[in-house]
């Protein structure tokens, strides 16, 4: 099948990039050592035991997690590629090819990730244990959920890209819009702090969106902080959000190539 | 020298104007985004009074700072930021045949007023910082606080050159380069002592990091050295900062030396 193509394509192609992938071990796990500091520093100073149903232990392994997942997810980076892809009308000579756009590029995003999830994520979780004690799950049944929940983060993650990209249809540089969504999401995703340490008012508010299915509901699956009704509660939500912003890109797609002009193509 | 560094910057900032709307969109999606890293900071002081040791005004001035520095450090060096790309495409050696050292040519090659954003975020956290403080100091602290983000502002373009200089040897695996700049921008927005020590001591006796931001805060602010060091060491801020640029231009000119084209 030509999606399972594009996937191994997109794998190998990440393969090349040897000591790009060395270089960025390094700089994430060096992040993930200051952030594990800087949340000692809060416990100390907080004076309590727990903050929003974290331990010290587990906020940091949020942080060796954050750091694992941030790239699969790529909150620690952008893309681009169908903003520039429309801009510059090249988006014309994939329409005539035989595949659905959106798993076109799905695939080559799916590729990337578990890539990144292999080589990038689990090396940086695996030093963290050599710095800090990680709290682990307690089951084989937490461990598949919490793989589950990482998959739909890293499609549900997809589809925001997507959307932000297929701005372009409609602005002629859509890249400040894009920048923006980007840092939005790193903050109400949960990756910088736990949404659990919000206060009242904004977690109510960032439940009302997808952005902590992207981050924050993995790792509260992984620490077992969403538990019982909770637990299912958020994998079910995170399901709900996957289909609808599936359903939204496909909208948007054709109500952006409806509109298409292409100038001198 | 310096009059042709303007003609080539001001020719950069009216190309870079001519798209307004992108410029407005890019400072505004700067300026909220990097809110909103702050915004991280201020949730974690919903639920502690203070962080080893520092306010919430007094984290917002090293924050500030550190941000400023890193902004002002990143608006000027853009040229160096991007070397890599220079050298892959193999157009450096264009710059060898120009009668300007090459030093000059790469710095004058880009100004990324982009960047503005984070300027004014950290301007903004930095004039908050000192509004809670209620700073009420005399002419020569205000004229130290200017001569602190001054230096860090040296200290990052010297990184920014130290990672430029590492493209002449290898193109891949600079994202390494980003412990130190990014890493450092981030380490100096948090007091220092948070951090363990092997960490706390590579940053003040490696890499001057501490003398960024760090030990100018502690003498504006009055606050105890938590390292018991010699009370003249916020001075030595700006000499070690400029040391650090001194080094880079060394480390730059060896690179240059050692350069082999790709090969066109």
């Amino acid at each position: 099948m030509i999606y399972i193509a594009l996937f191994q394509k997109s794998f190998q192609r990440m393969m090349t990039y040897r000591a790009a992938t060395i270089a960025g071990i390094a700089t994430n796990f060096f992040f993930g050592l200051l952030r594990a500091y800087l949340f000692i520093a809060v416990f100390e100073a907080s004076g309590q035991a727990q903050i929003g149903g974290y331990t010290l232990r587990d906020a940091i392994t949020y942080t060796a997690l954050t750091q694992a997942i941030g790239t699969p997810i790529a909150i620690l980076s952008w893309w681009w590629e169908v903003m520039r892809a429309i801009r510059s009308g090249e988006i014309v000579s994939d329409l005539t090819k035989p595949f659905h756009y959106f798993g076109f590029w799905l695939a080559r995003d799916v590729g990337r990730a578990t890539f990144h999830f292999i080589f990038r994520g689990l090396p940086i979780f695996l030093f963290f244990p050599f710095f800090f004690e990680l709290t682990l799950p307690s089951s084989v049944t937490q461990w598949g959920l919490f793989f589950l929940s990482v998959v739909l983060a890293v499609f549900i993650s997809f589809c925001w890209r997507f959307l932000v990209n297929l701005s372009a249809f409609w602005f002629l540089d859509a890249m400040g819009i894009g920048r923006f969504a980007w840092l939005v999401m790193t903050f109400l995703s949960g990756f910088i702090v736990p949404v659990a340490f919000f206060p009242e008012w904004l977690k109510f508010a960032v439940a009302l969106t997808p952005l902590p299915a992207m981050i924050n509901t993995p790792i509260e699956v992984y620490l077992g902080i969403a538990q019982g009704a909770g637990l299912w509660m958020a994998l079910g939500s995170q399901l709900a959000w996957a289909i609808g912003m599936a359903l939204l890109c496909a909208w948007v797609y054709r109500r952006g190539v409806q509109k298409l002009i292409i100038q001198g193509g | 020298m310096l009059s042709l560094y303007f003609v080539l910057i001001g020719a950069r900032l009216r190309s870079q104007m001519q798209y307004k709307f992108s410029f407005i969109a890019d400072f505004l999606a700067t300026f909220i985004g990097m809110g909103l890293e702050f915004a991280g900071v201020l949730v974690l002081f919903t639920h502690m009074p203070a962080l080893g040791g520092w306010t919430l005004p007094e984290v917002a001035l090293l924050y500030g700072t550190a941000e400023l520095s890193f902004a002002l450090a990143n608006m000027t060096a853009e040229g160096f930021d991007g070397f890599a790309g220079v050298i892959r495409l193999g157009e450096f050696d264009r710059l060898l045949l120009r009668p300007r050292s090459v030093f000059f040519q790469v710095l004058a090659s880009e100004f990324a007023l982009r960047r503005l954003g984070r300027v004014a975020q950290a301007v903004l956290v930095l004039s908050a910082g000192l509004w809670l403080l209620r700073a009420e100091w005399g002419l020569e602290r205000w004229l130290f606080l200017g001569w602190t983000v001054l230096g860090g502002t040296v200290f990052f373009i010297g990184l920014f050159v130290i990672g430029a200089t590492f493209s002449f040897w290898t193109v891949e695996g600079l994202e390494a380069v980003n412990i130190f700049t990014h890493g450092g921008v981030t380490m100096a927005s948090y007091p220092l002592n948070i951090f363990a020590e092997w960490l706390r001591n590579f940053f003040v006796f490696v890499l001057p990091l501490a003398f960024v931001n760090f030990y100018p805060m502690l003498f504006l602010l009055e606050k105890p050295d938590p390292f018991g060091l010699p009370g003249f060491m916020p001075f030595l801020a700006f000499p070690l900062c400029s040391l650090v640029l001194l080094v880079g231009v060394y480390f730059w000119r060896v690179g240059v030396r050692h350069y082999q084209s790709t090969g066109h």
